[in-house]
Parts: structure tokens; sequence; C-alpha cells
């Protein structure tokens, strides 16, 4: 295990949970909003639902990056 | 199939004493959406609602009350709806019918707030100490011990209310719809404008259809009621109407969930209908979790019988089929790698599990991608055929091709860095012809062009998280706390089934909800605009959804 290896673990890591709290504090205004207009009008929750999940994008970017660096990057050291 | 139907604008005009045929004639027809008539042209009134419809409101009231009390829905098997004899006698049967439910209910009602409210004494000792006078005392043994007798009353009167219902549910299910409709026929006079003498129907009719209305009408007038076909320059407010086969309507309620499509677009229920399903398998892919799903909206669709609902389980139909084939093409079995255990490894040459997903994280990332790209120049390839239709083959080629070419360039790219001077130079060519097409502001959306391919990565990205769970599942039941006696047994089937329920619950809610935003997010902008107004013809009730 040299310092690289490490560092690569700790980036990916970093990509993955950074996005997941960038995700989260997205969805949370989202989700309130979604919750307030579900209160006035019940038909909307299939659409809440939808919008509700757009930003969880970001959190798979940051997999895609986690998985890129600790399947194609690591190995190719 | 794709596009929407060519639509025709008519004025129907008719002798009033005839509008009553007429207007049955076209309920019939399902055929015409009339255009609501504004009450502002000078000379001409809104029609009025025929005589019976204030009595038939009261009937269908009745039958309501009566619908609701036995939970009965209209989407039960259908009954034949035949004509019914509105004389005094249905009247005085309603009347009886509903007087004889309510009171039963009520006494249903009043034999339960009394039960709840001596439920909680049952002991009568207490009040002994309490030096009540023995008078009150008697009364208060009397009502305990008339419990016994207040429910068997109660299951009594139960089980008349549930005969009523079973002799009865037909009649009112049947006469409810029958009257519903005629209540709609009666109240078409006010959509539409008249005189003293005539009316005038305003109204969408498909075009190809126009010639058979107007025999129709020639038949149940002689000839009065003429049809006049309108020239219609403005475009924007014809009711779109798209002939979807069956196997496909289903897919319908997710592109209307989006929007209805314009009246000069292709409707992209086609491309949703096989991409969704497909997408969605990709993400859950395992067999024993589709057997799972198949099995639930099996179950589901024996209860669930709204329209709405009935969209929504064939839709899961179709997808848990699809995640079956992938369970096999993954090898997967609610986690298990289902080859290995079976100690297969070859079927007629064939390497088996086609895909490993934990395994073959990379080549399965580079297939995403490359679903993501298809699905994306599909959309322009849509893109491009309506803009064409629209605006001509010069704003096609700008504003869509040009999309294309950047696409292909920078994925071609990064894929062969060897020709990475010459596909630069045809970016840049691509680049200028966006410019023109659709002006500067466009170049921002080159980024989002890279975000939506890397956004398909959530085919692997969903699947390898529940895959992750199932895997842990399944580890901690068979490694640990199987060796660990019968105790441990017990523990690991509790596990296996609460953790595989809630593993599968999020798993279908994830891969539905990511399945979709894949096509409103990535696919629909790429050429769909939506807005347009649904067909909604005089005969067709808008069901709720």
């Amino acid at each position: 295990m040299d310092l690289n290896t490490g560092l690569i673990a700790m980036a990916a890591a970093l990509a993955v949970g950074l996005t997941g709290f960038a995700s989260a504090m997205a969805e949370k205004n989202i989700g309130s909003a979604a919750v307030g207009a579900i209160a006035e009008k019940e038909e909307l929750f299939g659409k809440a639902l939808i919008l509700t999940v757009i930003p969880e994008t970001i959190v798979i970017f940051g997999l895609a990056i986690g998985l890129i660096l600790l399947f194609v990057v690591l190995p190719s050291l | 199939m794709l596009c929407p139907k060519k639509m025709s604008k008519v004025l129907i005009v008719g002798n009033k004493d005839e509008l009553e045929d007429t207007i049955n004639a076209l309920y019939d027809l399902k055929i015409i959406h009339i255009i609501d008539y504004n009450n502002k042209e000078e000379g001409f009134e809104r029609g009025k609602p025929s005589k019976m419809s204030s009595l038939f409101s009261e009937y269908v009231l009745s039958l309501r009350t009566l619908k609701d009390i036995f939970h009965l829905s209209s989407s039960e098997p259908k009954h034949e709806i035949k004509d019914i004899e509105f004389s005094i006698e249905f009247k005085k049967r309603l009347e009886r019918l509903e007087n004889k439910v309510i009171e039963k209910r009520k006494k249903i009602e009043d034999i339960e707030v009394l039960l709840s409210d001596i439920e909680n004494i049952t002991d009568v000792n207490d009040l002994v100490k309490m030096d009540l006078s023995s008078n009150v005392k008697d009364i208060m043994m009397d009502l305990v011990n008339s419990k016994e007798r207040m429910l068997q009353e109660k299951k009594e009167l139960k089980e008349e209310l549930n005969n009523i219902n079973k002799e009865y549910r037909d009649f009112i299910i049947t006469a409810e719809e029958f009257l519903s409709r005629e209540i709609e026929k009666a109240e078409t006079p006010l959509r539409l404008a008249t005189t003293d003498h005539t009316y005038i129907l305003e109204g969408w009719i498909p075009s190809d259809e126009v010639e058979r209305t107007q025999n129709t009408l020639n038949e149940v007038t002689k000839g009065d009621a003429q049809i006049i076909e309108l020239e219609e320059e403005d475009k924007d407010d014809v009711p779109v109407y798209v002939e979807t086969p069956e196997p496909f309507k289903p897919f319908e309620t997710l592109v209307e969930m989006f929007s209805t499509p314009n009246y000069n677009e292709i409707s992209p229920t086609l491309m949703v209908s096989f991409t969704f399903p497909l997408f969605y398998g990709i993400m859950l892919g395992d067999l024993g979790y589709g057997i799972s799903l198949l099995a639930l909206v099996l179950f589901l669709s024996t209860r669930m019988k709204t329209t709405g609902w009935q969209s929504l389980l064939n839709i899961m139909k179709y997808s848990s089929i699809y995640t079956m084939v992938f369970g096999v093409v993954y090898g997967e079995f609610f986690g298990f790698e289902m080859f290995h255990e079976m100690g297969l490894t070859h079927i007629a040459g064939v390497h088996l599990p086609l895909v490993h997903r934990l395994n073959q994280i990379v080549p399965m990332l580079m297939a995403c991608a490359g679903i993501g790209v298809a699905h994306i120049t599909l959309g322009y390839v849509i893109g491009f055929i309506n803009v064409r239709r629209n605006k001509g083959l010069k704003h096609a080629v700008l504003e869509k091709i040009s999309w294309i070419g950047i696409l292909y360039c920078i994925f071609g790219a990064i894929l062969m860095p060897d020709l990475m001077y010459p596909l630069l130079g045809a970016m840049v060519v691509f680049t200028i012809m966006l410019v023109l097409g659709e002006g500067a502001l466009a170049l921002l959306d080159i980024f989002t062009l890279i975000s939506n391919v890397v956004s398909y990565t959530r085919l692997l990205a969903i699947g390898l998280s529940s895959v992750g769970i199932a895997l842990a599942i399944n580890r901690i039941a068979t490694d640990i706390l199987i060796p660990n006696g019968i105790f441990g047994i017990i523990l690991a089937v509790f596990l296996l089934v609460v953790g595989h329920t809630g593993n599968l619950a999020l798993g279908i809610i994830a891969s539905f909800l990511h399945s979709i935003r894949l096509q409103y997010v990535e696919f629909f902008t790429k050429f769909y605009k939506g807005g347009g107004i649904k067909f909604t013809p005089l005969g067709i009730r808008n069901e709720e959804v």
C-alpha cells in the first residue's frame, strides 16, 4: 500500500461523500416544497416524487467518478 | 401511430327541435371534441339543459350515496347498460332502497356508540363500592348484560345490509352509470350557441371521420343538420388524439404526466414504451425480484380497478419481465449468484453469467454511456423530424444535426484519442452551425449534453446499490447467522424476509423514478414540447386517474 493508493481511495470517498451531501441539500429544499404542494393538491404526488429525485444525479456523478478512480485509475498506476 | 391525427374544425348547424336526437347520435359516435360556447356573440344564447336533467341529478345523488355506503366503484365488471324505465315505479323503488339502507346504517351506528360507551364497564362491583342506589346498579347491570345481545343485533343488521348489497349492486352500478350519461347528454346544450329555432355546435372531428358523422346525422335528422368544415389557420388549440396500439396504451399515462403532445409533433409514447421497461430492467435486474414484482403486480391488478392504477400496473408488468430477463443476464437471484451456486459456468459455450455487475464495473459504465448516446441520438432524430416538418430542412439541420455532431465528436475524441484533432475540427464546424441555429446561448448547453450522457451511468449505479444491500443481507444471513444453531437460523430467515422485502420496495421505487427521469430530463428535452390539449370527445367521460 503506497501513498498514492491511499490518496486515490480518499479521493473516491470524497467524491461519493460530498456529492451525496450536495444531493441531500438539494433534495431537502425540493422535498419540503413538494410536501407543501402535495398538501394543497394531492394529485401532484407523482410529479413531486419525480422532481424530488432529480438532484440524485449529482451523487450519481460522484459515484461514477469514484468508480472510475477505483477501477480505472487505480489499476493503471 | 406516431403523429397526432389530423383534425378538422367543424360547425354543426341544425334545427333546435332535433337537438336532442343529434346530441344522442354524437354521444354514441364518441367523435366530436366540443368547444364550449363563450356566450359572447350577439343574437346567440347558450342552450338550456333538457327538462329531465334536474330529476336525473336527484336520482344520481341517491345512487351515489348508496354506492358510497357499499363501497362500490364503477370500474367493477362492466354491465350491459340498458334503457331504464324512469317511471314512478323507479322513483319509489329507489327511495325505498335508500331509506332501508340508511335506516339500517343508523341503527348500526347507534349500537356502536352504545357499545363504545359501555365497553370500559366490565365489572359492576366497582359501582357497589361507590354506594350507589340499587336502582342505578340494576340499570348498569342490564346494560352490561345486553352487550351480547347488541353485538348479535349488529351482526344481523350487517348481514341484512350485505344481502341488500348483493341483491342491488348491479342495479345501483348500472343505473348510476346510465344516469350519469343521461345527465351529460342533457347538459350538453349548455355548451353550444342557440337562437330561437336553431343551434350551432362548434368542435373538432378527426378529418377522416367527418363524412361518417355527416351520414349519421343525415339519418337521424333527415338531412336537417349540416356539418360545415372550417379552414383553421391557428394550429395551437387543436385537440390532440394519437392512435396508440393497445399494448402501448399504458405508457401514454407516463407521457401525459409530463405533458400532452403538441398537435405538430411526434408523440414519444412508442419510444417510451420500449425504453422505459428496458431501463427499469437494467437497473433492478434480479430474477427473484422480477418474479416477486410480477406476483405483486398480478395480485394488485385484481384489486385496483381504476384506469390510473391499471395503466401503472401494466407498465410494471412489462418492467418486471425485463427485470427477470436482466436477472438472468446478470445471474442474480435475490442477490445470490445463481449460476455460481448451481455450479454452472458455461451453457452452450457461453460464459455464465453473461455480465457480472460487481466485477465488470468499467465495461458496464461504458455500456451505460453508450445506451445514453443512443437514446439521446434518438431524441435528436425525432427532434429533427419535428423541426423539419414545422420550420423546414435548413432549421432542422442547424438545430438538431449540429447537436448530434457535437455529441459524437466529444465522445469519439474520448474513445479514440488518435483522431482527436480532426474530430475537434469537425466539432468547431458543428458548433458554428449550432450558434447559427439556436443562438450563442446554446453553447452553454454543450456541458448539459455531457452531463446528460454521464447521467445514464445511473443505470449501473442504482443497480449496484440494490445488489450491494442484497449481498450484505445474504452474507450476514449465510456466513454469520446460520452457523450459530437453531436460533441463528430463525434470525437468518427473519432477516432474509424483512431485508429483501425492504430492498425490493426501495428497488421498485428507485428504478421507476430513475427510469422515468431518464425519459423526462434526458430524452424529452431533446425534442418534446408538449402543451397540447387532449382530445376528449363527447361520450367519453373524464375518468379520474
